[in-house]
């Protein structure tokens, strides 16, 4: 009998002892295992960061668009929020925290945690971290980085980023060309086209004495037959790069 | 070392002297695992045509990856891992309708209550039960009733071998009970 041989071997421990001593079958080596776990590390790592990335760039767009503002108008505010929020991206970023907690599984911590608090302590990271970077302004600096050297992909990612609403959806960042009471003319910045007047009829009582000329005013209303029916009025304050994007009308 | 000497090894010593070189004693793991792992996968798959062909896939499985077995943690786990991934490829293999083993307990937290009665009072009663009435009920039940009854893992050595939360191992034991009993009472079958 060979030495170590068990004396009594059934017929697949037979087989299988008989290949490991004809090198039919061999171990993998340790290092094998090791870069195996680096690489879901470095690519979890990695997916992290493209969702924590995904997430302030989500908050620098809805923030730049002034999006944020329509919260505060009421149930129709919200509604414009819902049909302008950016779902694909979102719906990226759930696909990367969805592909972050099945790698995380590899790992025991991963496993031995339910779902979903695994999934909640991500959601809490990813949140955080992305609202840290979009509070420092930090792809505000991106963009300003991108026009400065005018970087074509990075530069045009961000300026989409901040695209104004589509006409017609009810919210319109514009500059103030003329007041006649409660009715503004105002010139709506149209992607890809020339700017548009807009007529505005701001809610009967609204103070107009605060508005002049050239002022930006993110207006929210319900179009009907071509005018604006104002239900919510935010200035576009200078901090906002995004304000850019807005022309001024020209000069008399 | 002579053969009595190493049959006193443990486990995870023998695994230990396997990844540094010592290939023949993996041969003992074999011989002290293949009787169970071949029970298990009789009992898990109800058809045992195959049950030795997927006992050598598991033990070659084993053997490529024995470098990857942390020696200070328990060995039978481990392999009872390989084993129950194999197992549930077959049973997807072989099965006409959709498999699932996802279970909304592993969604949470669930408290856990191991009993240490439990498995000698009803133990007999069990084994009863799952020798009639185990084919009915769902294949994520009959993976913890037989690694609890049948090969005698407590939870914290089921939640290994299942990766799963212990607290999902729990409330899912307790559950395939349930199951298994209204099974077992739906056949007219008395203790």
């Amino acid at each position: 009998m060979e030495q170590n041989e068990p004396s009594k071997m059934n017929t697949a421990s037979k087989k299988v002892l008989d290949k490991i001593r004809a090198q039919q079958v061999t171990m993998r080596p340790r290092f094998y295992f090791t870069l195996k776990s680096i690489a879901v590390a470095v690519v979890a790592i990695l997916t992290l960061l493209l969702s924590v990335s995904i997430g302030s760039f989500i908050l620098f767009t809805i923030r730049t668009s002034y999006e944020t503002t329509l919260l505060g108008f009421g149930p129709s505010g919200l509604f414009i929020f819902l049909t302008l929020f950016p779902w694909p991206l979102l719906i990226l970023d759930v696909a990367c925290i969805m592909l972050l907690e099945w790698m995380l599984r590899w790992f025991r911590f991963g496993y031995r945690s339910p779902l979903l608090y695994l999934l909640f302590v991500i959601l809490v990271i990813i949140l955080s971290a992305s609202s840290v970077i979009d509070t420092d302004r930090v792809s505000d600096s991106i963009l300003r980085g991108a026009h400065d050297i005018d970087l074509p992909i990075i530069g045009d990612f961000y300026d989409r980023g901040r695209r104004p609403p589509p006409p017609g959806s009810g919210a319109c960042p514009c500059v103030v060309l003329a007041v006649n009471g409660n009715i503004l003319t105002m010139q709506e910045n149209i992607p890809n086209g020339l700017p548009e007047q807009v007529t505005v009829v701001l809610p009967p009582g609204a103070a107009t004495s605060s508005i002049h000329v050239g002022d930006k005013l993110f207006i929210v209303g319900t179009f009907n037959n071509g005018t604006l029916n104002a239900f919510g009025v935010h200035p576009m304050d200078g901090d906002n790069d995004a304000d850019d994007g807005v022309t001024q009308p020209p000069t008399q | 070392m002579d053969e009595a000497e190493n049959t006193a090894l443990t486990d995870e010593e023998i695994a230990t002297q396997v990844q540094g070189g010592q290939q023949e004693l993996f041969g003992m793991l074999m011989e002290r695992y293949e009787p169970k792992l071949s029970r298990y996968g009789r009992k898990f798959l109800a058809s045992p045509d195959n049950i030795e062909d997927i006992v050598q896939d598991v033990f070659i499985s084993a053997f490529q990856n024995i470098q990857s077995f942390d020696t200070s943690r328990r060995f039978s786990p481990w392999i009872y891992r390989i084993a129950h991934n194999a197992y549930v490829n077959a049973l997807k293999k072989n099965s006409h309708v959709p498999v699932t083993l996802f279970d909304f307990d592993a969604l949470v937290s669930h408290t856990v209550y191991e009993d240490p009665d439990e498995l000698e009072r009803d133990q007999k009663d069990i084994k009863a039960m799952i020798e009639t009435s185990l084919e009915k009920v769902s294949a994520k039940y009959k993976e913890v009733l037989l690694l609890r009854y049948y090969e005698d893992m407590d939870y914290k050595e089921i939640a290994e071998v299942l990766e799963l939360p212990i607290g999902t191992v729990s409330i899912r034991i307790k559950r395939a009970r349930e199951a298994l009993k209204k099974a077992w009472d739906a056949s007219g079958h008395t203790l």
